[in-house]
């Protein structure tokens, strides 16, 4: 159990400031500006860990999830994961509007690297979780914004990550859907390696034994959550 | 690592496959014909350009009107699938900020699915050079000649697509200059005319046209009886089997840092 899931050394990213479309015309005349979002950047986090991440917007906080996740790459360092990444960043960002809610569910288990065969296996299920079988076979953007979010979530849920990277959601979905969520969620935090971002400190305290606080893309302070929140508090 | 690869293999064509799908149910889910416009689409095409051009051009060839089908339907494919896959990484900005996967499902899939719809199309013109009599394409040779085009062709578009698609993320005027070079280019290969009617001393400069040889068998397979220019054809499969490759890698490369630039 005490392998390492997530192995972060000296992560650095630069980003090239863009303040319109880049052309290929313009390349030849423009001087580039940079500017680094993280700095030196390393950690590593257990097997089974949950890890909040706290800091100021624009810390750098996003840019250090999709490094994990694989979205980007970083300018320097290396980043070493074991296991299947989920993210609850964006869940219904794999959706397409003309197509069923069915059809819909097999494109986002592929995107969240499920095999065909897993997600025929767990079809039902996944619309169970979501309330869903009524309107499966519709089109989806007969869908409303709740709905949505359910089959989303549900489809995240059971492609049965082992790391799971959170970042601020949780606020659609009725209170009931809510609840489930939750309850659903506590479930996989027994056993499953959770990042954790959020501005609400209550939820990473209950959540997270151990904290990162980013500031101006550096880690600022690390250690158990409740030190980390209590200096956070202190400095705002 | 070697299941791990045949596993991660897998899931990209699965991936590919269900992406390429999405692109065919798309185009046609919201259109009260649905998939009848499937077939309807390139018979009014046929109809209405072959027509139009075999009555105004002809060149003094015989059966203008099919040796130019042969060519144009399978240009559509190239110029559609290039238009379509060259903005496509910035169009899907938002699924590849949000999620990680190979992002080469994206223009392969738009130029796997022109390719499905070229195939019908493709499907019809058999069947009409059949109805009436006109079977030079099914000999043997016409017809693998005709096949193995049409393989290279698809080989082509894919490997072009990856390149255009991936610098337009970096440079987005990528876009207006592939859309003018398609233009251009529908011109300088041999469609309207055959290559024959080429004055000598440009003819070296045709050969360096990877789609002149291409679309030559493509013609010639549909209305003549064999003579390919199988020297032409084999350097320009070589150098078709570069820029696919070329294409992949630069794509593999540069997909690091697409999020970064959108």
């Amino acid at each position: 159990m005490n392998n390492i899931a997530v192995n972060l050394t000296n992560i650095s990213k630069k980003y090239i400031l863009h303040h319109e479309k880049p052309t290929l015309v313009e390349s030849f005349f423009k001087k580039k500006e940079e500017f680094w979002a993280l700095k030196n950047i390393s950690f590593a986090v257990k097997e089974g860990e949950k890890l909040g991440i706290i800091g100021p917007n624009s810390a750098g906080k996003s840019t250090l999830l999709k490094i994990i996740g694989g979205i980007t790459t970083p300018t320097t360092g290396k980043v070493e994961t074991t296991g299947r990444i989920a993210s609850l960043i964006e869940l219904t960002a794999g959706f397409h509007p003309d197509l069923t809610g069915e059809e819909n569910v097999y494109i986002n288990g592929l995107l969240l690297r499920m095999s065909r065969k897993e997600i025929d296996n767990k079809f039902k299920t996944i619309v169970d979780f979501a309330e869903l079988h009524h309107f499966i076979d519709a089109p989806f953007y007969t869908y409303s914004g709740g709905m949505m979010f359910r089959l989303g979530f549900s489809i995240a849920i059971h492609s049965d990550p082992d790391i799971l990277i959170i970042d601020e959601v949780f606020s659609a979905g009725d209170k009931s859907f809510q609840e489930k969520c939750q309850k659903r969620m506590r479930e996989f935090f027994r056993e499953k390696t959770i990042l954790f971002v959020s501005h609400n400190l209550g939820v990473i305290k209950h959540i997270c034994p151990n904290s990162i606080w980013l500031e101006k893309g550096k880690i600022k302070f690390s250690g158990k959550t409740k030190e980390v929140v209590k200096a956070y508090l202190q400095s705002q | 690592m070697n299941a791990k690869t045949s596993n991660s293999l897998r899931q990209f064509f699965e991936l590919l496959f269900a992406f390429t799908q999405k692109e065919i149910k798309a185009r046609y889910k919201n259109a009260v014909l649905g998939f009848l416009w499937m077939f309807l689409n390139p018979v009014i095409q046929m109809v209405v350009i072959g027509f139009v051009f075999s009555l105004i051009f002809r060149f003094g060839i015989k059966d203008y009107y099919f040796f130019l089908l042969a060519g144009l339907l399978p240009w559509n494919f190239f110029a559609l699938s290039i238009n379509k896959a060259t903005p496509a990484i910035v169009y899907e900005r938002n699924l590849i900020q949000k999620s990680f996967f190979p992002r080469e499902v994206i223009p392969l899939s738009i130029v796997l699915s022109n390719f499905f719809h070229l195939l019908i199309s493709l499907f019809l013109f058999l069947i009409f050079l059949g109805a009436i009599g006109k079977w030079q394409i099914f000999a043997p040779l016409n017809f693998l000649l005709f096949l193995i085009s049409l393989f290279f062709l698809l080989i082509f578009t894919a490997g072009f697509s990856l390149i255009t698609s991936s610098l337009n993320v970096f440079w987005r005027d990528i876009t207006f200059f592939t859309q003018a070079l398609v233009l251009i280019w529908f011109y300088a290969t041999p469609i309207l005319y055959p290559l024959s009617f080429i004055p000598k001393q440009f003819q070296a400069v045709f050969y360096l046209n990877p789609l002149s040889g291409i679309f030559t068998s493509l013609q010639r397979s549909a209305i003549s009886n064999g003579s390919f220019p199988y020297q032409i054809l084999l350097g320009q499969f070589l150098l078709i089997i570069f820029i696919f490759i070329f294409g992949v890698i630069l794509f593999k490369n540069r997909a690091k840092y697409f999020s970064d630039w959108l």
